[in-house]
């Protein structure tokens, strides 16, 4: 499940790397060529729930739902890894990221290898997603207001947004599991739920205060 | 010029094309240490690409030596500081944090004190030390040109290219960063090349011209020597005065396009 997981991230994120290259890279040109290839996975995935059986149908929903009793301690030691050692693969990065946010053109004159640094940043972010959603399923709007909320609060150098948007992420996980629990007594409603709920509020609330920010 | 051959920038034979279409061909020129060179030309004169074919941002045919050494395009990015044109940023990375990605090849998880002061006196150097904490997307145009030249000088380079560093500046500034810039060329003996339009400010800050056209050099020399009434009109399609200002500085006075609408008026 990891594995192959891991191979749709990385395919999703090349189609996504490979469209934006061809029109220079920019936010606008990779927001568009990620909601294609959204589509291109739902579609996809609407395939595999039309063709399964109605025990793997009740899965894949659940899947879909995103939740956190879908993570038994037993699948720990794969996600632990993922998590540390792909901020560990960028750690000699840091400053590097930190130079892209000067823009392409900048951040090559400082002598840094544009192409080489995204594709690499491209890979590891996969492998995260992937350690993440191959166990919990879609737990959506996290990885979008987690970082702003670090850029926030410690500004844009990598030394310190990476590992805070990290925490900042936790505490929303934290929080939106705490508040999933008493809404419906007895039972657990799926955590993707709730944090779709609160996300795009504050999805919106962004946008709206004309933060123009690169996703 | 009269500077020896082997210390500076030596530009071989540069031709660079975009889909077969030759935007600079066979272009030779010295750029000499210590000195500032004036790059002008009318727009699409190639002014901008030159720049990043030295830099090594831009693979050209030909060969570029610094200081007698023939560098290949990658090596030269540790030694050449290029500063683009575009000043907007998106960014809200710190001033101090701009200046310090200078050095980006030695910055670590931690800064020693040192390098952040020496940033500070960078920036100092500039007048702009009281942004140090301010966000790049906070301030205006013109401070962020003189926070990318800080940058710029930071990286203690050997070759220094600046690619129109006054378009943004008020008066005052203009005069600012280009006295600071011909500082460090002496000071340093760095080489330094501007592409600039404006031909007198260029004229009473560098000490040696190279005129662009159509993707070629047109002439080299000193700013009184190349700066003639002719080769204004055409190079630039103006009929002009060249005024011989103080230590015979010229001034060029603009009065009016050849051929345009502004003419037949």
């Amino acid at each position: 499940m990891p594995l192959a997981a891991l191979t749709s991230t990385v395919a999703a994120a090349a189609l996504v790397y490979g469209f934006s290259q061809l029109r220079g890279m920019s936010a606008e040109v990779m927001v568009l060529a990620g909601i294609a290839t959204l589509f291109l996975f739902q579609s996809l995935q609407s395939m595999a729930q039309y063709l399964a059986s109605p025990e793997a149908l009740q899965e894949i929903v659940f899947w879909l739902f995103g939740s956190l009793l879908k993570a038994p301690w037993s699948n720990l030691p794969i996600v632990a890894v993922t998590l540390f050692a792909s901020p560990l693969a960028l750690s000699t990065d840091l400053w590097r990221l930190t130079a892209l946010r000067l823009g392409d053109d900048r951040a090559a004159a400082l002598g840094v290898n544009v192409r080489r640094l995204r594709i690499k940043a491209f890979f590891i972010v996969a492998a995260l997603t992937a350690g993440a959603v191959a166990f919990v399923g879609t737990i959506g709007f996290f990885g979008l207001v987690a970082p702003h909320i670090a850029r926030g609060l410690v500004g844009e150098d990598q030394r310190y947004l990476m590992p805070m948007a990290a925490l900042c992420g936790a505490i929303l996980m934290a929080g939106a599991s705490i508040l999933s629990k008493p809404i419906s007594p007895g039972s657990v409603i799926p955590i993707g739920i709730v944090t779709a709920v609160v996300g795009v509020p504050f999805l919106f609330g962004l946008i709206i205060s004309g933060r123009r920010r690169q996703w | 010029m009269v500077n020896a051959p082997s210390v500076g920038v030596e530009v071989h034979g540069l031709s660079i094309s975009y889909d077969a279409r030759p935007v600079l061909s066979d272009v030779s020129l010295t750029l000499a240490a210590g000195a500032v060179t004036a790059l002008v030309g009318p727009n699409g004169a190639g002014k901008s690409t030159l720049l990043r074919a030295i830099s090594g941002l831009q693979t050209a045919e030909g060969a570029v030596t610094i200081n007698g050494r023939n560098v290949d395009p990658a090596a030269r990015l540790g030694e050449v500081a290029y500063m683009p044109q575009d000043t907007s940023a998106a960014s809200s990375l710190t001033v101090l944090e701009v200046v310090l990605l200078g050095r980006l090849r030695t910055l670590g998880l931690r800064l020693p004190p040192d390098l952040i002061t020496e940033a500070e006196a960078m920036l100092d150097r500039f007048g702009v030390a009281a942004l140090a904490g301010r966000t790049l997307d906070a301030i205006s145009g013109g401070q962020r040109q003189l926070v990318y030249l800080a940058q710029a000088l930071f990286r203690r380079p050997k070759v220094l290219l600046l690619d129109e560093p006054t378009a943004a500046l008020d008066l005052r500034h203009q005069l600012v960063v280009l006295h600071v810039v011909r500082e460090a060329a002496r000071q340093d003996g760095i080489v330094v090349a501007i592409a600039m339009h404006d031909l007198s400010l260029a004229a009473r800050f560098a000490h040696s011209f190279v005129v662009l056209s159509r993707g070629g050099v047109e002439a080299t020399g000193a700013g009184a020597d190349v700066l003639t009434k002719d080769r204004l009109a055409r190079v630039y399609g103006i009929e002009a005065e060249v005024i011989s200002g103080e230590d015979s500085v010229p001034w060029i006075a603009v009065l009016r396009a050849i051929g345009s609408d502004i003419d037949r008026s």
